[in-house]
């Protein structure tokens, strides 16, 4: 499992994760995942590389998420695939963190 | 490499069969051996995903609730393949008797600040399985899951 940032306008902080976030994937990025949170406010989860996403994963996107949302920030989830999506969505998890297939679509849902 | 791995982990993989440590470590092992039976018996991928998502959260219940942590004892994981439509693993373990389909936590959903960052094990196994079933052994448990076996 990858991690990336990118730096965007606004003070958006663009995370790219790319690979598995099952367990062993989760336990590679959870410590770089609460460093990110507890320092940017507003977060874009770049998932479009994710190819899988246990309950393991959703547990290290939830925690920074509510790490962000404690401190006034957003979090938004940008172009999950197919089944990554329904893992995100059977979870409830797109109530909480907005999912979003077009980039303009996400970067205004942290922006607003 | 794979089957080094498998040798420091006492793992063994015969066909539709796959005994495995009670390691988290071990559930690495479990989607080549996945993919294997997707190949052998044409198995779409979607279904492949729900296989992988179903048997990871079902065996890390295991590992972690009903043998504690503890990495010295064994899971076996066995295929079956029901008539043409259906795809059944059965997932066998020595721990004490532990009812995985069990209502356990259920997540909030009115604000992420409430969200529990667990639970959503069984939930995910429910949405993805065609069923689930829990059957206490003399020694242990057996969990059944069905998967439908169209390939997408």
């Amino acid at each position: 499992m990858k991690l990336s940032t990118e730096e965007l306008d606004g003070g958006i902080t663009k995370v790219i994760l790319d690979g598995r976030l099952d367990i062993e994937g989760a336990a590679a990025i959870d410590l770089k995942m609460n460093v990110i949170a507890g320092s940017s406010k507003l977060l874009l989860l770049d998932m479009q590389e994710v190819s899988f996403l246990g309950s393991m994963g959703l547990r290290s996107l939830v925690v920074p998420s509510q790490a962000v949302r404690r401190r006034g920030g957003k979090v938004a989830i940008f172009a999950p695939q197919k089944m990554v999506e329904e893992v995100l969505k059977a979870s409830s998890i797109d109530a909480l963190i907005p999912i979003r297939h077009d980039l303009n679509d996400a970067l205004a849902v942290l922006q607003a | 490499m794979q089957v080094l791995t498998m040798q420091q982990t006492h793992a063994k993989n015969e066909q539709g069969r796959l005994t495995l440590s009670s390691r988290l470590g071990d559930l690495a092992l479990v989607n080549p051996w996945v993919e294997a039976l997707a190949a052998e018996h044409a198995i779409g991928a979607d279904t492949v995903y729900a296989i992988e998502l179903c048997l990871e959260e079902a065996l890390s219940n295991i590992v972690r609730h009903g043998y504690k942590s503890a990495p010295d004892h064994t899971i076996e994981l066995s295929f079956h393949r029901k008539g043409d439509a259906m795809l059944q693993f059965a997932i066998e373990d020595c721990a004490p008797h532990f009812d995985q389909t069990g209502p356990g936590r259920q997540p909030a959903n009115e604000d992420i600040d409430y969200l529990l960052p667990g639970g959503h094990g069984m939930p995910l196994i429910r949405k993805f399985s065609s069923s689930v079933e829990w059957e206490p052994l003399p020694k242990g448990n057996r969990l059944t899951l069905t998967f439908p076996s169209r390939s997408e």
